[in-house]
């Protein structure tokens, strides 16, 4: 399997969505984050 | 800002969540099956491998909040300086967390009044500083956390409301939470319990910020140039390729699979791994470890209200004392015996056909509780590279023990 269909860029990428995931997207959403 | 999530798992709703206990315990409704997502275990590095659930936690949306009963106490100043209370430990790899309690103290609260923990600040004696109580009381007490207490105070033992991520009463416009008998290793069929399916994913989402992708099995993270993480490729749920790009990159798939993403990302600048120049990445993993005691008593106890996990706890053991002879301490509780199917049909000399065990199972139901020590230092296991994962030819998790020879 080699075949890349889409590709697409964004600020933030969490992998997981469980406990510490939806913790960092909770408080990246509300709050955003100083790069 | 943009945030976009990837998670292998599905995005469930309440309703599919119920207290079915064989689909939920033994046919893998919540738990990875091993067929699909195996892990292979040794009870030490030599020792021949079986393909087993190894450290059950559901992988969707929500994560292990979806199964829990939400215990959540808090460790202590002496838990991020281990080593330095300790000391040196021939065989083991012992060090001081690189940061303190006091540094994440904030952080603690902030969880506590985000999901509406209900318990008693201070009734833990031992518990260290904080700077703001629950924000709700204890949950009803069970019978067995009456019993509890009542047996710790004859012995002189401090003990307290297991702190628990429920609502006692309604909060932040939220409904309290129903106690159910399935709540612990079940769904939660009414969304009221407080997890990160049911109380922070909602929160992210209303934001119009967050972009929650489930059914994306993650690949590998790609790395630029410099070797820093660029993005991730993942297999959306018809089994298409794609590739998703960010100024950041999180790992938040917990200690096995991240370990296991993280070695399967290989690149010119990681050969052996994303970020595993030192080779440590997935070696002296910890786990939280426990074992049981059952007690049977002459009265009724209702082991089964509460969930089996509305309970009372004690640290009365918990901190390190030199004179056991062993490092570390444990967090003792009580609960129910447990969901009475495949947990009661387990134990010794039980039926297991016809209506003898239904009788069996409310009698031991009603009667019986469980003393539970749950250690916060364990053998250190290492997931490493793998043999392949069944579907998408992936490596699998290759977890190992590393007994300490204290415990041989």
């Amino acid at each position: 399997m080699t075949t890349t269909t889409g590709r697409d860029r964004t600020d933030v990428l969490i992998i997981g969505a469980g406990a510490s995931g939806a913790t960092a997207a909770k408080v990246l959403t509300e709050r955003g984050c100083e790069s | 800002m943009r945030v976009v999530a990837l998670e292998k798992g599905p995005w469930r709703t309440k309703e599919t969540f119920g207290g079915d206990e064989l689909a939920s315990i033994n046919r893998y409704d919540l738990w990875p099956d091993p067929l699909l997502n195996p892990r292979t275990h040794r009870t030490a590095v030599d020792r021949p491998a079986t393909t087993e659930l190894f450290c059950p936690v559901p992988q969707m949306v929500g994560g292990g909040t979806v199964h829990w009963q939400g215990w959540l106490p808090r460790f202590t100043e002496d838990d991020f300086r281990f080593h330095t209370v300790v000391g040196d430990v021939p065989g083991a790899s012992l060090a001081d967390w690189p940061i303190t309690y006091a540094e994440l103290e904030p952080y603690y609260t902030a969880v506590e009044w985000a999901f509406g923990v209900s318990g008693k600040g201070g009734a833990n004696r031992y518990e260290s500083f904080r700077s703001k109580g629950y924000p709700c009381p204890p949950m009803p007490m069970s019978r067995y956390a009456e019993k509890y207490h009542a047996g710790a105070s004859a012995l002189g033992w401090n003990s307290f409301p297991t702190p628990q991520a429920a609502l006692s009463q309604p909060f932040d416009g939220r409904p309290a939470t129903v106690i159910s008998a399935f709540a612990q290793q079940h769904g939660d069929p009414t969304g009221t319990r407080s997890s990160a399916l049911n109380v922070f994913v909602p929160q992210a989402v209303a934001t119009g910020r967050y972009d929650l992708r489930p059914d994306s099995y993650v690949r590998e993270i790609t790395a630029d140039e410099r070797g820093r993480a660029k993005g991730a490729v993942y297999e959306d749920a018809d089994g298409r390729l794609h590739e998703q790009e960010a100024d950041v990159v999180i790992l938040a798939c917990g200690a096995v699979e991240t370990a296991r993403l993280m070695l399967l990302s290989t690149s010119a600048r990681h050969p052996h791994g994303l970020a595993n120049e030192n080779d440590l990445v997935g070696r002296n993993v910890t786990f939280h470890e426990f074992s049981s005691a059952v007690g049977i008593f002459d009265d009724p106890i209702y082991a089964w209200a509460g969930g089996g996990y509305v309970s009372a706890s004690s640290f009365e053991f918990y901190g390190h004392d030199d004179s056991r002879g062993f490092a570390g301490g444990g967090h003792m509780a009580t609960s129910g015996v447990g969901i009475p199917l495949p947990i009661n049909w387990s134990l010794p000399d039980r039926p297991t056909w016809g209506r003898r065990p239904s009788a069996s199972t409310e009698r031991s139901s009603t009667t019986r509780w469980q003393h539970r020590w749950c250690c916060t230092t364990s053998p250190a296991r290492q997931p490493r590279r793998p043999g392949r994962h069944r579907r998408r030819r992936l490596g699998t998790a290759r977890c190992a023990d590393h007994p300490h020879p204290s415990r041989e």
